[in-house]
């Protein structure tokens, strides 16, 4: 297939090295001279120094031809107008773009960009889900905010062997009133013992977010 | 109408001004609250403070209600993405956007974006100017492929205006008078004629001095 990349900077550059080893033909419009150069360095794309936002250089690139064409420029303005531009005066089927402020997604939903990543919202997911935290999920405050109800996913083994009560949730202000295990749902008392995976409801005082945290939802092994 | 300005600069707070002044419901929207220093204190519309695509701002400044956006935030294309945005979703469809760079006008065409480039009118104006101290540029038309000139009528005799258009292959539409502007197309009389007002393509400009000055 024929890829245009509309940006040159590490995205756009490792993107088209993958592309090209994958016996794809790929054409780079990148502003920057010293980026131009690196990416004629280091791989066989056609290299085009301009702006992608404009007519003159996708007819350089010959868009016509292209099956797709990926915006990965750091200006979420730009690659909306490129990937508007490749549909409305080249036709190219497919439009991919990189969008760099998760505020900026619904207005790429809007104008039927066919792809759309959002590579802030994607970093900030893979650092999360690396930090092994279960996400707290807030059903609910009481007593005017004094209290929360939440919802959250246990992933410590090591608690496993021991009983609820051993594990001095109550004294740091947390009490568990709800267990959802596999099909089964039961309110929990003083020797029941949690597993990794149950889905939990806990009543808490705010202040105790951080050990309900650290003792259940912290993802540790035996 | 109701009509929302997107971008409080000088050509924003100008435009946003003038419409006001017309009687227009006028709501201007800057991500710097400090931009609306420039509008007149009488200035009586709405001031938003926000981001020209973000569809809560948009909502706030009364996108649903409004007749016609003009957007003039100094990024051409950040104006397309809030043109994109203001069509698509909001549907409205009287919507013009202010371009600087004048390469960027075969992108605004094809996605079929009305525009205006200050850029372009402002050179081919101060062109005219340039060219000869008799020339007075009015006004380029048609972002610069034409203009209204307004040359002194000593330069052209009344009954030479016939040839003058033949050869500088321009108008003329009208004549100043000491108190008004004439028509000669209505039929009314040419007395006292101090200069005309022609309408001339501006690929012409230089046989027109020619026609006038003999030449530069």
């Amino acid at each position: 297939m024929y890829m245009v990349i509309v940006g040159g900077g590490k995205v756009g550059s490792n993107l088209a090295k993958i592309l090209i080893a994958h016996k794809h033909q790929v054409a780079i419009i990148e502003a920057d001279e010293d980026h131009c150069k690196k990416i004629v360095q280091s791989t066989s794309a056609l290299v085009i120094r301009g702006d992608g936002t404009e007519i003159k250089y996708l007819e350089e690139v010959n868009a016509g031809e292209a099956d797709i064409l990926v915006a990965v420029t750091g200006s979420d303005e730009d690659n909306l107008v490129a990937c508007q531009l490749a549909k409305a005066a080249f036709g190219i089927k497919k439009v991919i773009a990189r969008v760099n402020n998760p505020l900026n997604d619904p207005v790429f939903q809007a104008l039927k960009i066919d792809v759309i990543f959002d590579s802030t919202l994607i970093l900030a997911k893979l650092i999360h889900e690396g930090l092994g935290i279960q996400d707290l999920i807030n059903l609910t405050p009481i007593a005017k905010g004094k209290l929360r109800v939440l919802e959250t996913t246990i992933c410590n083994r090591q608690i496993e062997d021991k009983p609820l009560i051993d594990l001095g949730l109550i004294k740091k202000g947390i009490l568990v009133v709800s267990v959802v295990r596999g099909d089964e749902v039961f309110i929990p008392h003083g020797a029941t013992k949690l597993k990794s995976g149950d889905q939990i409801t806990v009543v808490l005082s705010p202040e105790a977010e951080p050990e309900l945290t650290e003792i259940l939802t912290t993802c540790k092994t035996d | 109408m109701n009509i929302i300005v997107i971008g409080c600069g000088r050509v924003g707070s100008a435009l946003a001004t003038i419409l006001s002044v017309d009687g227009h419901n006028v709501s201007v929207i800057d991500e710097d609250e400090s931009a609306f220093d420039k509008l007149p204190q009488s200035f009586c519309g709405k001031k938003v403070i926000g981001i020209g695509f973000d569809s809560q701002t948009l909502i706030e400044a009364g996108i649903e209600k409004t007749d016609a956006v003009a957007i003039v935030t100094p990024s051409d294309n950040t104006n397309i993405m809030v043109a994109e945005t203001v069509r698509s979703v909001f549907g409205v469809k009287n919507v013009v956007a202010r371009i600087y760079a004048p390469r960027k006008k075969r992108t605004y065409d094809r996605l079929n974006l009305r525009s205006v480039c200050p850029t372009t009118l402002g050179a081919y104006q101060i062109y005219a100017e340039l060219l000869s101290s008799m020339v007075e540029s009015k006004l380029p038309l048609n972002n610069g492929d034409f203009e209204l000139l307004e040359i002194p009528a000593s330069s052209v005799d009344e009954e030479e205006t016939k040839s003058f258009e033949k050869e500088s292959g321009s108008k003329i539409v009208g004549a100043r008078t000491d108190t008004r502007v004439v028509f000669p197309w209505l039929g009314e009389k040419l007395d006292d004629v101090r200069s005309w007002i022609i309408l001339a393509p501006t690929s012409h400009l230089r046989s027109i001095v020619d026609s006038i000055v003999g030449g530069v």
